[in-house]
């Protein structure tokens, strides 16, 4: 076997997504820590990541998508005003117990660790990116290491909203004139929420000169046509959109609970945190309302073993622990190359996308484990070679036709955890809302439209939009916070609502509607004409 | 015009308070959606029609007749299946014995007679039903990590393996 036929390409993407929580009219609210904790622990450790790799050289490739609730969230100057005071006080925190833990040498070098973490975060933050990380990214993007795609509005999942095919397209033209507009660039590929995709939703894509988007193995595997190159070629879904498919292998080292990296003995154990274990007394100021414990990103043990005390977290071990699995993900993949090389007609593309949220957050060591890897596979003596699906279709022609099947990646591989007992009750309030914006628009056609009812119009279809999230059935069947994905799908479906019956009795109050345009202030430019049935049918 | 955290609270409260989302529907509808393969799910109002046959002193099951709409002769062939729906209910679980492997499926509400007259009440939207697996799935475990933490700690079940972290 020459070298040439030992080649192949490994496309990591990371699909970085939040639900928009902004609460301006509280002054300070938990679910905000969400952001907040993603942008110290996964966003700013990621962008750290990729100007070491920058910095030296490294001809890495990555795939990033960005959903457009965390755009605009990342760009939000209440929010980001929020987290800077969140940071100091992490940063107060990890002070504090450099002097609470001067008796125990072992925790203090783990106190003094966070301190170094949270000054870097911080100077990343506020020195280096003047608190917009989408500058980061960008820089990345237009160095062509780091290719950006982004997603839906609000990360609707589009199977269920398909009832309306206006629905699915402005969720989809909505997320891309907002990553345009904050990234100044139109992406390539989009991510479809959830990997939910179903026959058709290509069309609207191609609409939207999108070129590819991802599904899991199975809407490949289980295509129109058996495809021949199995999960390791795109598919052409028949209109020149491209569907690549995860690799089963890759996903399960990352993310199985008998094979993945992240339950190592050796990693940082998430649920330990200082927040729970410590002396209300003394924790009261750095969680909930002084009184409600909550993680504080602080924690001093290793995962150590089922039904052992914990141990105390050591770095270096667990440092050296992602070089090994590092090479172990790069040598499995080196060997899945070769011997995929015997039986393809054209070099395999190894497709390993993941949450981003996953690298820092639960898995504190993933960031590191990215950059060994990207560094790794950047190595010209790898036969693994980083590549994105963009450049990848660049250079392969005469992809096979079939259209994949009616897939997502979440559990059981289809809808169920969208739509089961837990949640269905939303999804005839969210049908009929999407049909009463689309009749209302209709209705105003022929009329003149004064400044009042266009604001008004477009703040209905942001309610619209922020009630179609895909964040709140899945909230509601985890069964974590659901009183929140309860009060924010009630708060969007009774602000649209609202605004529809005042819009509908020509009594639309100013001062109520700049309260809803102050509270719900995504997506600026938003069109309300987008949801004219007879335009979209155009 | 300037509006303090106050004012956007009680606005916030008082929409919530007065126009939480209420279903009235005037003209029956009916809605099919998909959920995985051989299981579609259905919601439906019945609307105001008068000339339903539902308030009768005993009223005839209402029935869900549900074909592939990717043969229009499959209808007219009695390539149908009829599925006993819940009066009680506005919505349903809908399983199919022997469905063609994926694709677009419709669906009628109706009343179905003695005389196999069947009184359709609402026509549904087309969904396509998900493909059969010939391939096994490793689906991702529940996804959106950060949307599970929560203010009370929670006892790892998202994240959790053998060694008491990691993926489920």
């Amino acid at each position: 076997m020459t070298d040439l036929m030992k080649h192949g390409f490994l496309s990591i993407i990371l699909h970085a997504h939040l639900p928009y929580v902004r609460h301006p009219e509280h002054e300070s609210f938990f679910e905000e820590n969400w952001l907040f904790e993603a942008i110290t622990e996964c966003y700013i450790p990621l962008i750290g990541v990729l100007d070491r790799l920058q910095n030296d050289k490294v001809p890495y490739r990555l795939t990033l998508s960005l959903s457009p609730p965390l755009i605009s969230m990342l760009r939000d100057e209440l929010l980001q005003t929020r987290y800077l005071k969140y940071l100091h006080q992490s940063l107060e925190l990890a002070e504090k117990e450099i002097i609470r833990t001067r008796l125990q040498p072992e925790l203090q070098k783990l106190a003094r660790l966070y301190r170094r973490f949270y000054k870097k975060t911080l100077a990343i933050y506020q020195d280096q990116y003047g608190y917009d990380l989408l500058i980061a990214f960008k820089k990345h993007h237009t160095a062509g290491t780091l290719k950006l795609i982004t997603c839906a509005a609000t990360h609707g999942l589009l199977p269920l909203l398909n009832i309306s095919e206006i629905a699915v397209r402005n969720q989809i033209k909505i997320g891309i004139e907002t990553f345009k507009a904050n990234l100044g660039f139109s992406p390539s590929g989009f991510w479809l929420p959830e990997c939910a995709y179903y026959p058709g939703v290509e069309t609207l894509l191609a609409e939207a000169s999108i070129n590819y988007f991802f599904v899991d193995s199975h809407g490949i595997m289980n295509a129109s046509q058996r495809p021949r190159n199995g999960v390791f070629a795109p598919l052409d879904c028949g209109n020149g959109v491209m569907a690549f498919a995860r690799d089963p292998a890759s996903s399960r080292q990352v993310w199985s609970s008998q094979e993945g990296y992240p339950g190592d003995q050796d990693y940082r154990e998430y649920y330990k945190d200082i927040g729970f274990d410590l002396d209300l007394d003394y924790i009261a100021p750095y969680i909930l309302d002084s009184d409600i414990r909550i993680s504080t990103g602080i924690k001093y043990y290793r995962i150590t073993g089922k039904d052992l005390p914990k141990e105390i977290y050591n770095p270096k071990k667990a440092r050296a622990k992602v070089q090994q699995h590092a090479q172990d993900f790069i040598n499995k993949r080196q060997q899945q190359i070769i011997d995929l090389n015997t039986t393809m007609d054209r070099p395999p593309i190894i497709i390993a996308p993941y949450d981003a949220e996953l690298f820092g957050h639960w898995w504190f060591e993933g960031p590191h484990w990215l950059e060994c890897v990207l560094r790794l596979a950047s190595n010209p003596s790898n036969y693994v070679q980083p590549m994105s699906c963009c450049d990848y279709l660049e250079q392969q022609s005469g992809h096979q036709i079939a259209t994949p099947s009616a897939s997502t990646w979440g559990d059981q591989g289809y809808f169920s955890y969208w739509l089961n007992e837990t949640n269905n009750w939303i999804y005839p309030f969210l049908h009929k809302a999407e049909a009463e914006m689309e009749q209302l628009v209709s209705d105003f056609r022929d009329l003149t439209i004064n400044s009042l009812q266009k604001r008004a119009l477009n703040q209905a279809a942001r309610s619209v939009l922020l009630a179609q999230a895909s964040d709140w059935p899945f909230i509601m069947k985890s069964g974590t916070t659901t009183e929140y994905a309860n009060k924010r799908i009630t708060d969007h479906l009774a602000r649209f609502n609202y605004l529809h019956d005042a819009i509908r009795k020509n009594n639309i109050d100013n001062r109520y509607l700049t309260a809803l345009e102050i509270m719900d202030n995504i997506f600026p430019t938003i069109n309300f004409w987008d949801y004219l049935p007879s335009k979209n049918n155009n | 015009m300037k509006l303090t955290q106050l004012d956007l609270l009680e606005i916030s409260q008082e929409i919530k308070q007065c126009y939480a989302p209420k279903m009235l529907a005037s003209t029956p509808k009916l809605t099919l959606m998909p959920v995985a393969p051989k299981h579609l799910y259905a919601y439906w109002n019945l609307g105001n029609n008068k000339s339903i046959p539902l308030q009768e002193s005993t009223p005839l099951p209402l029935t869900l007749r549900i074909y592939s709409a990717s043969d229009k002769n499959n209808y007219l062939n009695k390539g149908y299946e009829d599925i006993p729906m819940n009066r009680t209910q506005s919505q349903q679980n809908v399983f199919l014995s022997n469905p063609a492997n994926g694709g677009p499926y419709q669906a009628s509400l109706g009343i179905c007679f003695s005389d196999n007259f069947f009184d359709v009440i609402a026509d549904s939207n087309l969904t396509q039903l998900p493909q059969e697996k010939p391939f096994t799935i490793q689906a991702k475990p529940s996804s959106r990590s950060l949307l599970t933490s929560t203010n009370k700690e929670i006892k790892a079940d998202i994240y959790n393996n053998d060694s008491g972290q990691g993926i489920k």
